[in-house]
């Protein structure tokens, strides 16, 4: 296989997963394309590209309509919420650096046992 | 089997499962950290306009606008000897009400990142290997008072500690892990939903804005369909035109693309919808639960 068709073959085999997302049967028809041009039959090439566009077109309808709904939301709930867990999380971290420092204290009061017990004895 | 060879059993077995989660999150924060000095470059101007329109609606209702805060009387303050370090501008003017604009953005950026810092903080090994000394000092310090002639309460002790030395320098570590682990994972498992919700919004933020990698699609799509009709229907020149203009409207969709950094949140996105699945495996719960059996064991062998 020649290096050329090896990367064709690679950028029309891009399927993104095995769901039956639009994006997966746009590039199975882009792929089908690519094997009818390759076949010699290139009305039905065209055919399956335009099936492609119409679907990559209608789908762009779908998402703008909903992007433009999800636009009139606001960030700040969200951001208000990323802000909470982030204090949260170093509370935790502040509760580790407390126990490392308990481990500390605790060494430091065997030290002053041990020089107690050099002097009692 | 006896409670020390069950110890050790338990904790060979855990040994190996906790997750290392700090290279993801490492690449995660240099991912984020280059797609965020990107946008503020890209926002900064129209977040100044949001500001200054939100100025202005105060202006209009004769409302306060600015003030300071702090020790701002220099006398005042030197008289006390306070240092006037603290006094600051506060401005009234909020731009980051109503829907998602620029202003909000930029402060969604600046939480993700506090937000990925204290991930970094909490992920940290060096956390253990600190844990591991320190616990060694103390064992250590322990260790020696049977040395010098002490009581019998404090030889036992020293006893009972060189005998299980091992034991407990581990459990110590593993007992900060777990805690570390859990900390982690509820963040992580809190956070995802937001974090979801938040690059959808953001990307919707950018498609509005002209010249976005949306509006660049469709004008290719178009550009296709007219170069498959010039290819059947046309003369060689219009189909060779039809050609150009497909290649222009393609080096267009992926320059806004490259603009855009719609791309790079959604694979931060997909990075810590990654970590949360890490966190969430199954052999971190059996982690999670042994070092909870290990406590119980330690707790009935103290009796």
């Amino acid at each position: 296989m020649t290096d050329t068709k090896k990367t064709r073959n690679q950028a029309f085999g891009q399927i993104h997963s095995v769901s039956t997302s639009a994006i997966n049967a746009i590039m199975r028809l882009q792929a089908l394309a690519e094997d009818a041009r390759v076949a010699g039959d290139d009305d039905r090439s065209t055919a399956l590209i335009l099936k492609a566009n119409e679907i990559s077109a209608e789908t762009s309808r779908i998402y703008r309509a909903k992007s433009r709904m999800r636009a009139r939301a606001s960030l700040r709930p969200l951001v208000g919420g990323l802000r909470t867990i982030a204090s949260d999380a170093q509370d935790s971290l502040r509760q580790m650096k407390k126990a490392a420092r308990a481990i500390q204290a605790a060494t430091e009061f065997v030290g002053i046992l041990k020089r107690l017990t050099l002097l009692v004895a | 089997m006896r409670r020390p060879t069950l110890f050790a059993a338990l904790l060979a077995a855990t040994a190996c499962t906790t997750p290392d989660v700090s290279p993801g999150i490492k690449d995660a924060r240099s991912l984020l950290a280059d797609t965020a000095k990107g946008m503020r470059k890209d926002l900064e101007t129209p977040a100044r306009a949001e500001f200054l329109a939100a100025q202005n609606a105060l202006v209009q209702q004769r409302r306060p606008v600015v003030r300071t805060a702090g020790p701002c009387a220099v006398a005042a303050a030197r008289i006390e000897g306070i240092s006037t370090a603290g006094c600051q501008l506060v401005e009234f003017a909020d731009p980051t009400g109503g829907p998602v604009n620029a202003s909000q953005v930029l402060a969604a950026m600046d939480a993700l990142d506090d937000y990925w810092t204290v991930l970094a903080a909490l992920a940290d090994a060096g956390s253990r290997a600190e844990i591991d000394v320190l616990t060694k000092g103390l064992l250590d310090g322990i260790a020696g008072l049977a040395n010098d002639q002490p009581s019998e309460a404090l030889a036992h002790l020293a006893g009972r500690v060189t005998e299980r030395r091992d034991l407990i320098q581990k459990v110590a570590g593993g007992v900060l892990d777990q805690h570390r682990y859990r900390a982690l994972r509820r963040a992580v498992v809190r956070a995802d939903p937001i974090i979801g919700a938040q690059t959808k919004l953001i990307a919707s933020y950018y498609e509005q804005r002209s010249g976005n990698a949306l509006d660049a699609s469709d004008a290719l799509t178009d550009a296709s369909n007219r170069m498959e009709a010039a290819r059947t229907q046309g003369t060689p020149a219009q189909y060779r035109a039809a050609i150009a203009d497909y290649r222009r409207a393609f080096a267009a969709m992926k320059k806004a693309e490259a603009r855009s950094p719609v791309n790079r949140l959604f694979a931060l996105r997909q990075m810590h919808a990654a970590l949360r699945d890490q966190l969430q495996s199954p052999s971190l719960d059996d982690y999670l639960t042994s070092v909870e059996q290990v406590r119980e064991i330690i707790a009935l062998t103290a009796k």
